[in-house]
């Protein structure tokens, strides 16, 4: 019975990719990525979309140089359910079974180093573009690289940028996972490294729904400025609660999902001053205009202003590695290693696996735009400070 | 009772699957023997108790933070084993408490047990560790976690058809049809439950223990993830609660079914899966082991 | 006993002595049933005693009182209807006729009563194929397999045939002779009862009315007064 059940999947399944490798010459890019589960939001805005838009982008010109031949892109994708051993068992596939060309990360920290040293075993170079911790990039693995902004240096810049504000005095929440955890340690050194006051710092756990309480005993405390390491969710929720209880300090910054679009939609008109995390926008290049148009035309919606272009930009990366050395993985891991590429978020180069060229950044809503504002290097626009008051 | 002896090839060639196929079909495998374990795991109590636990995403989780903790200070197996211990353990303590309601009402506290494990898990990381998340250094090959998860299985399996054989499963059986009636007749309720509910979580734990190893990275979220215990229960569901086979079976069909769908029809196969449970509870209600013929009832002792 | 406002039972006080029959009447209501609920466990007493040889059972649980040797059948028969006549009967040897390690002797008793109460040959059956008149005969063998010393039935003959009221007249009747273990019957079929119960309790609203031997009790007027006179 079992056996029988076996082979019948056996053979399905390989029915499955031998039709798939009927497209023939094509490059096979494989990955799974959240479509379902609590995973799928942040993976549907900030990669999901920016692996079909490459794809489309690239054929559309004839394919990926490869060897002096041009050849399609083909995109194997897979929902992981937001199942980390969904994870594990599709790149097993992909890698093993499949023997597809490349491979894309899927979404987030956790399923990145699920998937990390798989294809480091196997020799898949790996570009993770919404992996974001201390704890993967100590791993050192070869393969794998982050072109993200790291903890550190989120929260370096988010401190020198206060330091430069004359902010004497904050209030942190955070979320109690390694996301949170990671960034709020590095904000605490560097907050008391400059000798800006810690006024409070309270967690909560993810998928939190009401966090008045906690903004109300800071409000009391009256600080410089309100830092929140939070997530999408959470961070229209103090946004929102913030400003019904009137707590409107100079500096407001929420973490991620403040570059969304969705957070100009759910904040109407009240987004004027809040900071987050963010690293582009349009007016970052003409490249970057380039990829926020066609981002548009594709899906009818705006690129959200953080890790969007670190996921089009990873691509970039490969795709030039791939036209430099062609199709063997160590080459190509090599050439990302050591090459410096042209990309929509300006020249890249890698160092310890991490991005090298990329500092950490501070963005901050004007005028309906989300402006880079932090480092001057990179900034769009001139930082305002204080925040006007909420609407 | 020699049953099993014509069950050996199948074991074997079980057993040599790493050798003989890819990494892949060792994992898929995997995938099956795991539910295999947890279904088998579930339907040993909550099969003849009635008792409809959503508690084995917490038991795994458990379990597999017992090997978050321990690997590298303690050999594997014996992880397995804490996993196994840990999560008993955590069910005997909780069951005091939750075996005495029954219904909707057991079903929601056991499943709000796992959101408990997880924010203790969490408060207990942030407070030794100063952070949450583990990585794991050196895990087992996958290889060496596919044969763990076979044997656990096997085990869940044969201990399974133990427990219904013995007195404990006839009480268990006896709890599920009238409670009351089962105690004017001596049996002590929540100690039979207790025991049955802990058993059961044993496994849930080693395998959460054991499949631990393959995610390099354990954090409460990837660990305590609800998907895992609604799965268990829908192939008990599909698969028939009143036979080990019908678990069994239900795991193999439902894990090889929602892979091949998920691969061939990626972004349709959550309508066509939800469609085919729908259609197999309304035309199989007892489950696909109502398609089996049953061997005559076998008298006790 | 008390369910809220309602007082089930009030003062009643009665003893039971090693291989009595007694029989138990009282209009619907009287509070019959919730007499043997307190007498096993099944709902605790609001206030009073019930008392085990010298043991206060009062906060027992009913298989505290089933170990002890006080069985019972419900009004409307409770049998595991998807196990097996043989199994239904196992059960209460294994769990309280001390048979628990010994499954070879919960089998053997498990037969013995069937074959007592006249359900041999039907061990591999379903109990929910039963029709309810030999519901009543399983459970009084699952009652049996228990070994107690006290049995208590709950209108055991309702529903039976003139002819099947007898027989089970003299079953109960062998049960306490051969057995020697003390019956409480409760019953409306009172020309049975009376002729083999050699004490009669009658409850009315509750209360203990009359207490003693069968031919006294069926001449006393307060009990034609409240029960014979009615269903005469
Ligand atoms: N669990 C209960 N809750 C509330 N009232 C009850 C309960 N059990 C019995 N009663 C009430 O107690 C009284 C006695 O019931 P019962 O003992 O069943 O009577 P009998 O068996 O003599 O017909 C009745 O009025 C009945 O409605
Ligand atoms: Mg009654």
């Amino acid at each position: 019975m079992l056996r029988n059940s076996i082979c019948i999947a056996a053979s399905l399944l390989g029915l499955a990719a031998s039709t798939a490798a009927l497209a023939d010459e094509a490059v096979r890019i494989g990955y799974a990525i959240a479509r379902t589960g609590p995973f799928a939001g942040g993976a549907q805005v900030s990669q999901e979309p920016n692996y079909l838009l490459w794809a489309e982008q690239v054929n559309a010109k004839g394919g990926l140089m490869v060897a002096g031949k041009q050849r399609k892109v083909e995109l194997i994708g897979y929902d992981d359910r937001s199942d980390t051993e969904t994870v594990v068992r599709t790149y097993e596939k992909l890698m093993n079974q499949d023997k597809v060309d490349l491979v894309l990360p899927p979404w987030g920290t956790g399923q990145t180093f699920a998937v990390a040293t798989l294809a480091n075993k196997l020799g898949y170079p790996m570009i993770a573009p919404t992996a974001s911790s201390k704890k993967l990039t100590d791993m050192k693995l070869p393969f794998v690289f982050t072109i993200l902004q790291q903890p550190d240096q989120m929260m370096n810049a988010l401190a020198d940028m206060l330091v430069a504000q004359g902010v004497k005095t904050v209030a942190v929440v955070h979320v109690d996972d390694l996301f949170g955890l990671e960034n709020v340690d590095a904000l605490s050194k560097a907050l008391a490294s400059h000798n800006i006051g810690l006024l409070d710092k309270k967690s909560y756990p993810l998928g939190v729904k009401d966090l008045s309480p906690v903004l109300k005993a800071m409000k009391e405390k009256n600080p410089d400025a309100f830092l929140g390491i939070t997530y999408p969710p959470d961070t229209i929720l103090v946004s929102k609660q913030a400003r019904e209880i009137g707590f409107n300090p100079k500096i407001f910054y929420a973490a991620v999902g403040t570059a969304f679009p969705l957070y100009k939609a759910q904040l109407t008109g009240n987004t004027e001053g809040v900071m987050g995390m963010g690293s582009w926008n349009a007016k970052t290049g003409a490249a970057a205009k380039d990829y926020f148009a066609a981002h548009i035309a594709k899906f009818q919606k705006e690129p959200d202003r953080w890790a969007s272009a670190h996921a089009y930009a990873s691509l970039q990366i490969l795709q030039q590695a791939v036209e430099k050395v062609g199709l063997d993985r160590a080459r190509i891991r090599d050439a990302i290693a050591g090459g410096e590429f042209q990309t929509i978020l300006g020249p890249i180069k890698f160092k310890d696996g991490m991005n090298a060229s990329i500092p950490g950044t501070v963005s901050q809503w004007q005028k309906g735009e989300f402006e880079v504002v932090w480092p001057k290097t990179r900034a769009t626009a001139t930082l305002v400070s204080p925040k006007p008051a909420w609407n | 009772m020699k049953d099993w002896i014509k069950w050996l090839p199948l074991i074997a060639a079980l057993a040599a699957v790493p050798w003989l196929t890819n990494a892949y079909m060792v994992s898929l495998l995997l995938t099956c023997l795991m539910y295999v374990a947890l279904a088998v795991s579930w339907v040993m109590f909550s099969g003849p108790s009635r008792y409809l636990s959503l508690a084995t995403t917490a038991f795994f989780g458990i379990g597999a933070y017992c090997t978050a903790w321990g690997l590298g200070h303690l050999p594997w197996p014996l992880l397995l084993l804490g996993g196994a211990l840990a999560a008993a353990g955590t069910a005997a303590l909780v069951g005091l408490f939750v075996l005495k309601l029954r219904g909707s009402y057991f079903a929601v506290l056991t499943f709000g047990l796992s959101e408990l494990a997880l924010h203790v898990i969490n408060q207990t990381e942030r407070s030794i560790s100063g952070t949450v998340g583990r990585v794991l250094l050196n895990p087992p090959e996958q290889d060496a976690i596919y044969l763990a998860v076979l044997a656990l299985a096997l085990a869940a399996i044969a201990c399974c058809a133990w427990l219904w054989r013995g007195p404990l499963g006839h009480a268990l059986r006896g709890i599920g049809a009238d409670e009351d009636r089962a105690a004017t007749l001596g049996v002590n309720p929540l100690r039979v439950k207790l025991a049955g509910f802990a058993l059961a979580a044993a496994f849930a734990g080693a395998v959460g223990a054991a499949m631990a190893g393959r995610w390099t990275y354990i954090d409460p979220h990837t660990v305590f993830n609800p998907l895992i215990g609604f799965q268990t229960v829908l192939i008990v569901m599909v698969g028939g609660a009143s036979r080990i086979q019908g678990a069994v079976i239900g795991a193999v069909i439902f894990s090889l079914l929602s892979e091949f769908l998920r691969m061939r029809f990626p972004y349709f196969y959550l309508v066509l899966l939800g469609l085919l449970l729908i259609l197999s509870v309304l035309y199989l209600p007892n489950g696909l082991i109502a398609l089996l013929p049953r061997k005559k009832a076998a008298a006790h002792g | 006993m008390r369910f809220g406002g309602l007082a089930a039972l009030t003062d009643v006080n009665f003893g039971i002595g090693p291989g009595e029959l007694i029989g138990v009447i009282g209009p619907n209501g009287a509070g019959k049933t919730t007499l043997l609920n307190a007498m096993t466990g099944v709902v605790a007493p609001t206030g009073g005693k019930v008392t085990v040889g010298d043991e206060d059972f009062s906060r027992q649980p009913a298989y505290v009182f089933a170990r002890r040797g006080i069985a019972r059948t419900f009004q409307t028969p409770r049998v595991f209807p998807e196990m097996s006549l043989h199994d239904n009967a196992a059960f209460g040897a294994l769990f309280a006729g001390g048979d628990l390690l010994h499954g070879g002797h919960a089998h053997r008793a498990a037969r013995e009563a069937l074959d007592y109460v006249g359900l041999a040959g039907e061990e591999r059956q379903l109990a929910g194929a039963l029709p309810p008149a030999r519901r009543r005969l399983l459970e009084i063998a699952m009652a049996l397999t228990t070994r107690p010393c006290l049995l208590l039935l709950d209108e055991v003959a309702a529903g039976l045939s003139p002819l099947e009221v007898e027989q089970m007249g003299e079953l109960i009747n062998r049960i306490r002779t051969e057995k020697n273990i003390s019956i409480v019957w409760i019953e409306h079929a009172v020309a049975t009862l009376m002729r083999h119960a050699e004490r009669m309790l009658v409850l009315h609203h509750g209360e203990l009315i009359a207490d003693g031997a069968t031919a006294a009790v069926r001449a006393d007027p307060r009990v034609i007064e409240a029960y014979l006179g009615e269903t005469a």
